[in-house]
């Protein structure tokens, strides 16, 4: 992907900052899956997913300007992506400290709409434990075991992309492992 | 340095990552090959990211995805409306654009901060620097009483050894001559030394230490050379208001009143009766109206002012006076 990214992104985005709708409309549709994927992971829930996905394109569109030649757009707007993410988290554990968000968690837990009765009925097994199970790591530890084992970022690259020492990267993923094995023990 | 197993199965998280150096890498490896617990361990963490990559939640369908850039693009294109009304709003109520650039905003604080502490600084350093020029306020003055006249020079007190050394020496010349005042007589006898006179040290017998030369014997220390035994030091005499048996103070000078022209074209006549109040010395001190013509009333207090009274002595004590002057204006 990344050889893709670097071969077409430079014209588009420089189209995109000129105002041009279609060439900003590429962009997300070259980006849409991974970038949704990635809220997905962390807010575990397909409807704020979209949202979440949503925004943090039309965020990338307004701060276009801000972008510089060189760099990653795809890492960039997954920043942004983590960013909008952690804002939502963290707002979500707040409501649900308050008992406001109760309601929609059990609502809408594992699934899109457009799914067939059958399909959610399949997965109600080891997703839900999986997703369950990562719900239960703190934020910062969720992070880094998405960024390593999803998006496949080296320790280096989580500890530029999240501001941290790589050491903290190593014994953050370290204990997410270890918790997520005792958590899905029977499973594995 | 070898680790030891619970140091090789924390970084196994690490070396299933490949991000270990190739020394700790060898080392684990040799390690595995004979520690079971850590190599059920790795293969529990290789199972792990397995089934979180098997089990992670599934894409919503292509209609969800054909229909993505459309909504962003729909939201932006709405996002921009509101920003453009934000802002048509914004110009109704106040004159001013808002700044979009965020770095202008980051200076904002910093620079009011500077400017405020400069400002603060200027106001306290300044006057540090040029105290000079500032007037000398004397605050003690303000609330204490004002300072007690400055005392006389002092004076030396009768010194008795000294006096009586001089006596015996001065007293056979004495008794061998008749010396009579006024004439000059040549001494019968040498003395053999003469005794130096301290001329600044001429006490007084029954003198006071911190008295005046030419003081007064009882008089009052603080006391001024002239003033009258009995007075009290610093007392205030009020001026005694003229009546009963009391005369008045002899007019001494006397300034003729000018008539004023616009009084003489008004052709204004009157009296004008004044109450002055003189000093001790007699002059006029303080004036009040007493029975006013406007337009002559200045012309009087500027005549009066200048006169000067014989000063009033009331028991040996010159007094300041209380009394009315009548001044009659009249045109020719």
């Amino acid at each position: 992907m990344r050889q893709f990214e670097q071969n077409g992104d430079h014209k588009l985005i420089l189209r995109a900052k000129d105002g041009d709708m279609d060439a900003f409309e590429t962009l997300v549709k070259k980006y849409q899956k991974p970038i949704y994927a990635f809220c997905r992971r962390m807010t575990g829930e397909h409807q704020s997913a979209d949202d979440l996905s949503q925004e943090t394109f039309i965020k990338a569109y307004i701060s276009l300007q801000k972008f510089k030649d060189g760099m990653s757009f795809f890492s960039w707007i997954r920043k942004i992506a983590l960013n909008n993410s952690l804002n939502y988290l963290k707002k979500r554990k707040r409501e649900e400290s308050l008992g406001i968000r109760e309601i929609k968690v059990t609502e809408n837990l594992n699934s899109s709409p457009q799914e067939l009765p059958q399909e959610q009925l399949q997965r109600n097994g080891l997703e839900v434990k999986f997703k369950e199970a990562l719900e239960a790591l703190p934020l910062d530890h969720k992070t880094v075991f998405i960024l390593r084992v999803f998006e496949n970022l080296s320790y280096k690259a989580i500890a530029a992309f999240l501001n941290i020492p790589p050491g903290t990267v190593m014994s953050r993923l370290s204990r997410s492992r270890e918790k997520l094995k005792t958590l899905l023990a029977e499973h594995l | 340095m070898l680790m030891d197993h619970t140091t090789i199965k924390n970084l196994l998280s690490a070396f299933l990552d490949n991000e270990l150096d190739d020394l700790q890498k060898a080392e684990i490896s040799a390690h595995l090959t004979g520690c079971q617990d850590c190599e059920e361990e790795l293969t529990l963490l290789q199972k792990l990211d397995e089934f979180s990559k098997e089990n992670s939640p599934v894409f919503p369908d292509k209609d969800f995805w054909n229909t993505f850039p459309g909504r962003i693009r729909s939201q932006i294109s709405q996002n921009y409306l509101n920003i453009q009304k934000k802002e048509a709003n914004m110009f109704k109520d106040s004159l001013f654009k808002a700044e979009k650039g965020r770095g202008q905003k980051a200076l904002a604080f910093p620079i009011a901060f500077l400017l405020h502490a400069s400002l603060v600084a200027a106001m306290v350093v300044l006057p540090l620097m040029n105290s000079s020029n500032l007037p000398q306020i004397e605050v003690y003055s303000a609330f204490l009483a004002p300072p007690p006249p400055p005392p006389p020079p002092p004076p030396p007190p009768a010194k008795k050894s000294r006096a009586k050394r001089a006596r015996t020496r001065i007293k056979p010349v004495q008794a061998r001559t008749n010396i009579t005042p006024g004439q000059l007589v040549a001494p019968v006898e040498i003395p053999d030394e003469i005794a130096e006179e301290e001329l600044i040290d001429i006490g007084v017998e029954g003198g006071v230490e911190g008295g005046v030369e030419g003081g007064v014997i009882g008089g009052v220390l603080g006391g001024v050379v002239g003033g009258v035994l009995g007075g009290v030091v610093g007392e205030f005499q009020a001026p005694v208001r003229v009546a009963g048996e009391m005369r008045l103070p002899k007019l001494i000078k006397r300034v003729e009143p000018i008539y004023p022209e616009i009084a003489r074209q008004a052709r204004i006549e009157g009296v004008v009766i004044i109450e002055a109040t003189t000093d001790i010395y007699g002059r006029v001190q303080d004036i009040k109206v007493l029975r006013s013509i406007p337009l002559l009333d200045q012309a009087a207090i500027d005549a009066v002012r200048q006169w000067v009274y014989e000063p009033t002595v009331i028991n040996g004590r010159p007094r300041g006076v209380i009394f009315t002057v009548t001044i009659t204006f009249t045109l020719k």
